[in-house]
């Protein structure tokens, strides 16, 4: 293939006079322009340093665009935490943005938002600048093993969530969404109620906290509420899809690197 | 017919019709990172650490042998090249058809589980198999006109003078 310009154009066979589709009879005619050849390999090398340098520099931007903002920070450690008919909110009460977000603990992208976004929204939340309501869907229930592992993960949280401990609640909610921890969908096993009760422990949930999830006492609650935010959410968007981020009402586009900061 | 016959032009086509195969699917991957990201998880064939970096590089390894082929660069290992990925492509599909997994291959963007049945598979499996196909042939015969790679062009058309005077291609130029 590297092979000289200036005879077997025949495709790597020594054919010299007589190749098909080569059309070596011209073929000797450019024996003679050695020049034009060197300009040739001259051409093609700027042209493979060329596609080096878009795929090289396409996977450097890609990285930078997909690593975790504000990595290192962790999970809100002093937000306030409410609970009201299945929603989490989480924040100050006098927090100036209220984003209402919708996620499905089942859902791998939700699990991509949180490890991008999550530790820059805990930041602004321990902060005061922006106050989280959750909405935890449970519509990708028929894609786990159990077929209500959403609606149970979602009571568990509610169960944190209720016990009035800060730090809890977005803990466990960081600890659904990594990677080691979430059920992938259409996978033969999901968690158990107690080995989500055991995840909250770890997460600093309270004995009570844990009693609830193990004895899935929310998991009604978090399919009441998970009607309730899908319908919202479709009035909303006109679609019920993971993660979407409300302001006001109105989504937020997240595929944009800077869409918190752009909101306080 | 005379001077460049129709496996030149099937050349071509190929050259052209794979790089945009290429091109396509790596794009596709590319503006949707956390999408890419799942759909490489969902194959549940790498260990956890590599699934980001591969997510990351995969796009940019499709559009970068897509531009070698649309400039005619190298064709032949190109060709290679895009054989091999192919076919760990097909073997990834193939065995997660295996192991009754049921996920969106994410081959042209997408990805992730997803209700797939044995005829999505099946149509997956000969779509990467036609385009395998279309590799090899490029293999046998890698050189087309209006190729930048002296090992991937042909000689004709280009008189002693230089200029690209094509004497038979100008009207079936894909």
């Amino acid at each position: 293939m590297s092979g000289k310009d200036s005879k077997g154009r025949g495709d790597g066979r020594p054919s010299g006079g007589v190749g098909r589709g080569g059309g070596s009879g011209r073929g000797v005619v450019t024996a003679a322009r050695p020049t034009q050849s060197r300009r040739g390999t001259l051409v093609a090398g700027g042209a493979v340093v060329l596609v080096l340098a878009v795929v090289i520099g396409g996977v450097l931007y890609q990285r930078s665009r997909t690593a975790p903002v504000n990595d290192g920070y962790g999970s809100a450690q002093s937000a306030a935490v409410s609970v009201s008919n299945g929603v989490v909110r989480v924040g100050a009460t006098d927090a100036p943005v209220t984003l209402d977000v919708y996620e499905d603990f089942l859902c791998p992208i939700c699990s991509q938002f949180e490890g991008l976004y999550g530790q820059q929204v805990a930041q602004a939340l321990d902060e005061g600048k922006v106050a989280v309501s959750y909405h935890m869907l449970d519509f990708l229930n028929s894609r786990s093993a159990s077929k209500d592992y959403s609606s149970r993960a979602a009571g568990a949280a509610i169960c944190v969530a209720s016990d009035g401990t800060g730090s809890a609640f977005p803990a466990f909610h960081t600890a659904l969404f990594a990677t080691e921890n979430q059920p992938k969908e259409g996978a033969g096993d999901d968690l158990s109620n107690d080995q989500l009760a055991t995840l909250a422990g770890t997460a600093g949930a309270s004995q009570s906290a844990q009693a609830c999830i193990a004895a899935g006492d929310r998991t009604a609650t978090a399919q009441a509420a998970s009607k309730t935010g899908q319908d919202a959410l479709q009035a909303a968007v006109g679609q019920v899809g993971t993660p979407t981020v409300l302001n006001g009402g109105t989504q937020v586009n997240i595929n944009d690197r800077g869409w918190l900061t752009s909101l306080t | 017919m005379q001077g460049v016959g129709w496996p030149v032009w099937l050349s071509t086509l190929c050259r052209l019709g794979l790089a945009a195969v290429w091109l396509v699917s790596g794009a596709i991957k590319a503006v949707d990172p956390l999408q890419t990201e799942v759909a490489v998880r969902a194959y549940q064939l790498l260990p956890e650490p590599v699934v980001s970096p591969v997510a990351t590089t995969l796009p940019f390894l499709e559009i970068g042998l897509g531009l070698l082929l649309l400039l005619g660069v190298g064709v032949r290992p190109v060709a290679v090249a895009s054989v091999v990925l192919l076919g760990v492509f097909l073997a990834g599909v193939g065995s997660s058809w295996a192991r009754g997994l049921s996920i969106d291959c994410g081959c042209f963007g997408g990805g992730g589980a997803a209700d797939v049945g044995p005829l999505d598979y099946l149509a997956e499996i000969a779509r990467d198999v036609a385009f395998v196909v279309v590799a090899l042939w490029l293999v046998a015969r890698p050189r087309t006109p209006l190729a930048t790679g002296p090992g991937s062009r042909t000689s004709t058309g280009l008189p002693p003078g230089g200029g690209p005077v094509d004497d038979t291609g100008g009207g079936r130029r894909a």
